[in-house]
């Protein structure tokens, strides 16, 4: 049997209600031609586990929660181990569109921006083509500061700096995959500023996203959002900090 | 509060900010953490620069001596630091734990594996030497 070449890892946790649409959806032969899906199970306390067994997917579950980016960098280190070339990322929640997947991969195999292959593909829901569900008006101000702080310090600009909607090639995720190479309590703009001072090339992609149906996202509530806001730009000045030292490389 | 003691608080604010800055930058805490340790070191800070502050706290609380409204402030910051690090403490232990047992269990079912591998191996050599 041929080995396909990319991985589309979801991390779940307590998404038992909104799985099987977005399994049912995966299930169509265009995107298993594609690529193996790799559930990643962060201690889910609903029936995440048998829904995605009774779909016959690949399976990791976590012993006890560890968050939503060690969930992700267990999927990086699952596809370096397993050989795969390209890691598409998507959240379990059916916010992102499954017909992303096929942009994302598409733009990793094209030369698009800066004229070559990028590196990391980030889908964004601001770009011409792109579709977006109601955000707060909160939560534009953080991406907009976000956006900004990218810009000054990379230079490049990333319209969706707070998308967990990616596609990475194996340098990236390899990268990611390593120890202290992947901020796992907040992979966010903070990770794109690292990639893109590493040289790494990033380039976005229109994408299609909806609301939730059911549950509650992360970042819900008074003061989770409000150290979120205060936690990030603490985090990507850490970034620019390490690289200019040369303690991250 | 004399001008002397009051450039020595600011001072030591910034020292604690630096080495908060320093320690977060090389991964001995977290960011989540140094927030916190950021916040201690500007209340220091702010109190050197305002030392009226104090005596405004004070007055609200209707504390006779004022600087002991500072004590209290830190005991209360500390009090919090002691009490998260000991959570933090237990809730390490417990995933300690619950790996050790993990891996007892995988280590377990590896030898297993590995004596089912052994075995099958050598009937497969017995096949092939007709012994």
């Amino acid at each position: 049997m041929e080995r396909k070449k990319v991985l589309i890892i979801i991390p779940a946790y307590n998404e038992g209600k909104n799985l099987p649409t977005l399994l049912d959806k995966l299930s169509e032969e265009r995107f298993r031609e594609i690529g193996d899906i790799l559930v990643i199970n962060d201690a889910s306390k609903d029936d995440t586990r048998e829904i995605v067994h009774s779909y016959g997917l690949l399976m990791i579950s976590n012993i006890f929660n560890i968050g939503y980016g060690s969930s992700l960098q267990t999927g990086y280190k699952y596809a370096l181990r397993q050989g795969y070339e390209y890691v598409i990322q998507l959240d379990a929640d059916g916010q992102h569109d499954v017909e992303n997947i096929l942009k994302l991969y598409e733009a990793l195999l094209t030369r698009g921006c800066e004229g070559k292959r990028p590196d990391i593909v980030v889908g964004s829901r601001f770009l011409e083509g792109g579709k977006s569900f109601q955000i707060s008006n909160s939560k534009k101000i953080a991406m907009r500061w976000f956006s900004f702080l990218i810009k000054s310090s990379t230079g490049k600009i990333v319209t969706d700096p707070t998308s967990g909607l990616q596609g990475l090639n194996k340098e990236a995720f390899s990268y990611y995959s390593r120890f202290s190479h992947f901020d796992y309590h907040y992979p966010d703009a903070n990770m794109i500023i690292q990639m893109l001072l590493l040289g790494y090339n990033v380039c976005e992609v229109p994408a299609v996203m909806h609301e939730r149906r059911e549950g509650t996202s992360m970042h819900t509530g008074l003061l989770k959002p409000l150290l979120y806001m205060l936690t990030m730009p603490l985090c990507i000045w850490n970034t620019i900090i390490r690289i200019k030292r040369g303690l991250q490389k | 509060m004399s001008i002397l003691l009051r450039i020595l608080v600011c001072i030591g604010g910034f020292i604690l900010l630096i080495f908060v800055r320093e320690a977060n930058i090389k991964r001995k805490i977290t960011e989540r953490q140094s927030l916190f340790w950021i916040g201690m070191s500007l209340v220091i800070i702010g109190f050197g620069l305002f030392p009226n502050s104090v005596y405004f706290i004070a007055d609200v609380f209707s504390v006779n001596y004022a600087p002991s409204i500072i004590f209290a402030i830190f005991i209360m910051m500390m009090t919090y630091g002691i009490f998260h690090t000991y959570k933090v403490g237990a809730d390490l232990n417990d995933k300690i734990q619950e790996l050790a047992i993990q891996v007892s269990l995988l280590n377990e079912e590896n030898m297993k594996l590995k004596k089912e591998v052994h075995d099958g191996k050598e009937k497969s050599t017995d096949y092939y030497t007709g012994l």
